[in-house]
């Protein structure tokens, strides 16, 4: 067969076939991973929430000040815990994610980062660093007094050679004590003036059941 | 005439490996080579996925070769490359998700690889299916193999294990995961195949 001539109807008529079966193709792609994709996120969050949280038996999602908090009840409908996913700007290589928990009394209960980009090998350290048994453990604390690393006066190590990055964290964990504290605040605000604020609650929050936490024994 | 044909084939499949290895001596990619070897098992993804995508690419390329008018042969390869790069984003994303985290931002990047469109330019668009396919097949290989090397001397250097697995419990020299260790790599690794290849 020879080839195609360069005239303007044949070059417009490939490109549009050509981005129409494109398209076409991606929709299917896009229809049959949708579900296996939201399946991932969804199971990255709970066993974030499981990280970060006591044990629990369901979860309510909602947004304060924007911000996604996780509110964990146990079966009593008790309130356990109070997770909060914030972001930072601050870190070296971009945007830092990070899933903080904080139990009933205000201190945090555990932490995983959930995106990053910074260094590998320096600023990634951050994973392990904060956490229990870490050189810069933070589990345990209370953040009204607002979290900063040594080298600017705080009481948090840094991870050696990544203060930027280490400074990012307590960034996020002191947004994110911010964004509890204002958690806490629309809660004594529902009990004052239960009917308005269970309207405006219900309009912006989307409850999501999570599966029985099979008695939290993958909590760690 | 069929031990031609064969023969042929073969040297398509293999050139990819050393003679005319895209990274190492065409020095096509060099953005995801040097950014995704931190670690063996980040650079054979990322090989892999080129590949899936090469392979696909070359595939329909060189099956529409004859329906698209040269002056718009690049925009409709971008198309038809992009859409496999996005079939693999999503493909990853569902069923990958921890290598798609480490990989991220540089699966959607595969688009504007040189090896693929390259491949597509030099390659597909002149030959058949099946040479096309093999010549993918090989060229993928290749690009994969080099960077799982690369990315496995880093990994050893920078933070002693190999394939995500720890045989000295300590810090390696972290400059061989940042990205000067990724040049100094590339550099020494393309020194010792030319000077073999000669």
């Amino acid at each position: 067969m020879a080839k195609k001539q360069s005239s303007l109807i044949n070059m417009v008529l490939t490109l549009f076939v050509i981005t129409v079966v494109a398209a076409v193709a991606l929709g299917f792609v896009y229809y049959f991973t949708q579900e296996p994709i939201a399946q991932v996120k969804e199971k990255k969050l709970n066993e974030g929430l499981m990280k970060v949280l006591p044990a629990f038996d369901h979860q309510v999602a909602e947004e304060v000040e924007g911000v996604p908090t996780y509110k964990a009840f146990d079966a009593n409908e008790q309130l356990v815990g109070t997770a909060v996913e914030v972001v930072t700007d601050k870190g070296f290589g971009g945007d830092v994610k990070v899933l903080v928990g904080f139990d009933t009394e205000g201190k945090i209960f555990g932490y995983t980062v959930l995106e990053h980009k910074e260094t590998a090998g320096l600023g990634s350290k951050m994973g392990d660093w904060f956490q229990e048994g870490g050189k810069g453990n933070v589990i345990g604390k209370d953040l009204s007094t607002p979290a900063k690393v040594s080298k600017d006066g705080g009481d948090v190590d840094a991870i050696t050679a990544a203060t930027i990055s280490s400074r990012a964290f307590c960034d996020a964990l002191n947004k994110a004590y911010a964004t509890y504290t204002a958690s806490q605040s629309s809660n004594t605000a529902t009990e004052a003036q239960p009917a308005a604020e269970e309207a405006k609650a219900e309009a912006t929050a989307e409850p999501t059941e999570v599966a029985e936490n099979e008695g939290g024994q993958d909590n760690e | 005439m069929k031990e031609d044909r064969t023969m042929n084939n073969w040297k398509n499949f293999t050139k990819g490996f050393i003679k005319e290895n895209p990274v190492l001596v065409m020095l096509l990619g060099c953005c995801p080579t040097l950014g995704t070897t931190t670690s063996a098992i980040n650079g054979l993804s990322m090989g892999l996925a080129t590949t899936f995508v090469l392979v696909c690419s070359n595939i329909v390329i060189s099956l529409i070769k004859n329906l698209i008018p040269d002056k718009v042969r690049i925009p409709s390869y971008i198309v038809v490359i992009a859409s496999f790069v996005t079939v693999i984003d999503l493909l990853m994303q569902a069923y990958l998700p921890g290598i798609y985290e480490t990989l991220g931002l540089f699966i959607p990047l595969i688009v504007v690889n040189c090896i693929v469109l390259g491949r597509a330019e030099a390659f597909a668009s002149k030959n058949g299916v099946w040479a096309s396919c093999v010549d993918g097949l090989g060229m993928g290989l290749g690009y994969a193999l080099a960077l799982m090397i690369l990315g496995a001397v880093r990994e050893v250097l920078g933070s002693l294990s190999i394939f995500g697995w720890q045989f000295i419990q300590a810090d390696g020299i972290l400059v061989f995961v940042l990205a000067p260790g990724a040049f100094f790599g590339l550099a020494y690794f393309i020194a010792v195949v030319r000077r073999f290849n000669k």
